[in-house]
């Protein structure tokens, strides 16, 4: 293992080359560069082509918005079992030059320096080389996946500089200048003095909160957080604080609480029946994962860095160390074991190490465990328990019926009951960020006198009909009464009867109720610049006796010189 | 966990009166409120168990009167009347607005408006429409069911009309099932008309509702006294109250009636009338009339 090299010196990082590529999603789902397309997760894009990226499409954009910059985009589901499927080509170009390679997700991956560049002749001449191969793959993939032999235009970052971090961030600048990026040993903390705060956040290392927090402090710059003393750091932020410390002074050694485990923290389970397919392996896995982070979580630790081995009953081997840098939960372990297997089963024909028999052997060996300083949940803001168990049920309610039946409310502004709030698939909605989509001043309305003058003060109706009721407004002879063009009644409203039943059948009248008070007629006339939306009406609202509760009221229009009751106040 | 207690014996009781001196009574009277509060605080650290009554949702003021221990967690509560919603909304809106979500299931004619006017936090209210129709009394309404059962996991309240099929006594083994799991996980169950199969734990009847503030063609709803009665099985006795809601500046005020209240003559403001005919346009006395007979 790296670690273990003799001489090095645990004050110093290891030397470490990243190789990224950006947008991986997109590159994985066989998108050509020309073509504008994006990858969606959760409604956001998550990854875009290079000529998305042109017409504006920017990582994080919502549906809607990345629609209305480039209507011609093509839209994607995210998948990272494809993802990693697709990247494995890339693992193993990179797997001939260095024995051991830390997948930290689909499309970023680092190696130690040390061996691969001694043997190139230089960190120069290593990445370069690097680059070239990682280069050779995509566009094969490409050729593949697109039918065109070009050469990928998405490139490819490779960095070289002391520690994961520095790394990490040398790839994707050198993906944007498309040469590799090597930082001098030693110049870690100086290459990163002046890069924004929000590196940390750009890779996963800190949470966005914190980011944010840093930026107000007034840290704009990884150089400002290091120049801080560490002391004071621990003092106000916390073992995460530190961490972002040490990120930001280029000393991207494990921090002190990682140790190595002991061996028999892996866990191994040989099948004596070889499983064939992918869930029963994943299955096991997810047994063995359980048990993992089960022993793990009761010393108070947590994984970082994690072999998963595999090994068939002919004897072929897939080995893969994954690296996260929150850690491992055991639901993430499994997701790796799975990325691996797809990866694995889905190589081509006559490869090396392909694989022809079942999965006899599972092995998760933790490599680098760390003392689990928990995650602590928002005070303030943030997702609360009871947000994270509501979201869980729409999630499941939402496959309990279907994605049109979960609905949640956004203001939509109008004047009759049934406009003013329109229902939304909670799918199609970032149920994170509600208050603003269902406040009334979040359209630039003042409250409810802004643009909507001439809708009805409250209260307003409890019950709102989908299908407004057809209705007879009768005067005191038993008159239908009429609306006129000026809006005026021609006699008092003195009874009123529903319709029941259907135009074609016949309607059937029901009982006739009396109205004790009316008042009206307020006219609507809106849309009429647009045919199809054009309406022009009448509203009442009409109290009328009633056996059971004494007196109800009712809003009732006047539409195409018929009556409708359109809402009910209970 | 819930446990039968008496609500109507007070578990701490008052002090006996002694009789001595002015002086000295004021200086017992302070030395026993010190004392009982010390011993408040240790009864509530000795406390083996959370009672029902603890497990609650909090209640805003008018609803207070009648549901003194709020919204018992693991009940289902019924509103019916002539104002049941408006009746819900009130008594989920401060639940809601202290960070709780509710489910809306199967109520397709929920007034979004009216919720928002009482102060309900729309952005953790979701409607979840089952496809079957509440009055079809054919069907054992096994979807409404399975929906129910996965909202009370997740929700702190769940809003809902007990479909026509489940409207009767007959306590079917699903349903029973969807009780324990309502107790188990600590919602509420708030249903709009009879709990039916359900089994309400607490009733809310709207005896009467009297508006205010429509006249002969002329004014608008504005002020509504409903007079509400609290029973159920899990209730002892009844209570009642009467409840104003007060329209005003697109909000509904919730309040409690004092006498004389009532006959106020409403006589709206200018402003409100003139906004209401904002949209009146200048039309054309050949115009086709709105309604005729």
């Amino acid at each position: 293992m790296s670690r273990n090299v003799p001489g090095e010196n645990r004050d110093h990082p290891i030397r470490m080359v990243t190789v990224w590529c950006p947008d991986w999603p997109v590159v994985a789902a066989g998108c050509r560069p020309d073509v504008p397309a994006a990858v969606l997760r959760a409604n956001r894009v998550v990854a875009r082509t290079p000529a998305a990226a042109d017409e504006g499409i920017v990582t994080g954009q919502r549906r809607r918005q990345a629609q209305q910059r480039c209507p011609l985009i093509r839209l994607l589901d995210d998948d990272p079992a494809r993802d990693a499927r697709e990247f494995e080509p890339i693992v193993r170009a990179v797997a001939e030059i260095a024995p051991r390679v830390d997948l930290v997700e689909p499309g970023w991956l680092s190696i130690a320096a040390r061996g691969p560049s001694r043997y190139f002749g230089g960190d120069a001449a290593m990445a370069e080389h690097l680059r070239r191969s990682v280069l050779d793959v995509v566009a094969s993939l490409a050729d593949v996946e697109a039918g065109v032999g070009a050469e990928a235009e998405a490139g490819v970052g490779v960095g070289v500089a002391d520690g994961r971090f520095a790394a990490s961030v040398a790839a994707r600048l050198g993906a944007r200048r498309r040469e590799p990026v090597v930082v001098a040993p030693g110049g870690s903390e100086a290459f990163c003095a002046p890069l924004p705060i929000g590196w940390l956040q750009t890779l996963a290392e800190v949470d966005a909160e914190l980011v944010d927090l840093f930026g107000r402090l007034g840290l704009r710059r990884l150089g400002d957080l290091a120049g801080l003393d560490s002391v004071d750091v621990l003092g106000r932020f916390g073992p995460v604080g530190t961490h972002a410390h040490r990120l930001a002074a280029g000393v991207d050694i494990r921090p002190a609480n990682t140790t190595d485990p002991a061996p028999e923290r892996r866990i191994t389970r040989v099948l004596d029946d070889p499983a064939a397919q992918t869930d029963a392996v994943v299955f096991v896995a997810k047994q063995l994962a359980d048990e993992l982070a089960g022993r793990l979580g009761a010393d108070g630790r947590v994984c970082t860095r994690l072999v998963v081995r595999l090994a068939t009953e002919h004897g072929e081997r897939s080995e893969r160390s994954w690296y996260r840098p929150a850690g491992m939960s055991a639901a993430a372990m499994v997701e790796r074991v799975r990325w691996q297997l797809d990866a694995w089963v889905n190589l081509p024909r006559g490869s090396e190490h392909e694989i022809t028999g079942g999965v006899a052997l599972i092995r998760l060996v933790p490599e680098e465990v760390r003392a689990d300083d928990g995650v602590q949940l928002g005070f303030w803001g943030g997702q609360s328990d009871a947000d994270r168990r509501a979201i869980r049920a729409i999630a499941r309610l939402t496959t309990l019926t279907s994605e049109a039946a979960v609905t949640v409310p956004v203001w939509n502004g109008g004047r009759l009951p049934a406009d003013r709030y329109r229902w939304m698939p909670a799918t199609l909605v970032d149920l994170d960020q509600r208050e603003r989509a269902v406040e009334r001043t979040a359209t630039g309305a003042d409250g409810r006198a802004g643009p909507w003058p001439g809708c009805l003060p409250a209260p307003s109706p409890a019950t709102v009909f989908d299908d407004p009721l057809p209705l007879d407004v009768l005067d005191v002879h038993g008159q239908v009464v009429r609306v006129s063009g000026r809006g005026t009644v021609t006699a008092d409203p003195a009874g009123i009867r529903l319709l029941l039943g259907s135009e074609a059948e016949g309607w059937r009248r029901g009982p006739m109720r009396a109205v004790r008070s009316w008042a009206g007629p307020w006219p609507v006339d809106q849309h009429w610049w647009e045919p199809d939306r054009h309406r022009r009406l009448a509203r009442f609202q009409i109290l009328v006796d009633d056996e059971k509760v004494g007196e109800r009221a009712h809003l009732v229009i006047a539409e195409h010189q018929r009556w409708f009751l359109l809402a009910t106040y209970d | 966990m819930e446990i039968a207690v008496d609500h109507r014996t007070p578990l701490r009781a008052a002090p006996p009166a002694r009789t001595a001196g002015p002086n000295s009574r004021r200086r017992s009277a302070v030395h026993d409120e010190a004392l009982r509060d010390v011993l408040a605080e240790l009864g509530e650290r000795v406390k083996p168990i959370a009672l029902a009554r603890e497990r609650t949702l909090p209640v805003a003021a008018p609803f207070g009167q009648l549901l003194p221990d709020g919204l018992v967690r693991g009940q289902v509560v019924s509103c019916r009347g002539a104002a049941a919603r408006s009746m819900a909304f009130g008594l989920a809106r401060k639940a809601l607005v202290e960070g709780g979500w509710m489910a809306v299931v199967d109520v397709p004619t929920l007034g979004t408006d009216a919720a928002a006017e009482f102060g309900v936090p729309l952005e953790r209210v979701v409607r979840i429409d089952t496809g079957i129709d509440a009055d079809e009394p054919s069907g054992i309404g096994l979807d409404w069911i399975d929906v129910m059962g996965a909202a009370v996991d997740g929700f702190d309240l769940v809003l809902t009309c007990v479909p026509a099929a489940l409207r009767n006594d007959r306590r079917p083994a699903a349903v029973r099932k969807l009780g324990s799991r309502l107790q188990q996980k600590g919602a509420v169950m708030v249903t709009l008309g009879a709990p039916g199969a359900l089994g309400g734990d607490i009733e809310l009847t709207t005896q009467r509702t009297v508006w205010v503030g429509l006249g002969d063609g002329t004014g608008h709803l504005h002020r509504r006294v409903i007079d509400v009665e609290a029973s159920g099985r899990r209730m002892p006795g009844r209570r009642s109250c009467s409840i104003q809601l007060v329209g005003e500046g697109g909000r509904v005020g919730l309040g409690s009636v004092s006498a004389g209240d009532e006959h106020v003559p409403h006589d709206p403001p200018a402003a409100v009338l003139a906004e209401m005919a904002g949209t009146v346009t200048v039309t054309d006395l050949n115009d086709p009339p709105l309604a005729v007979g």
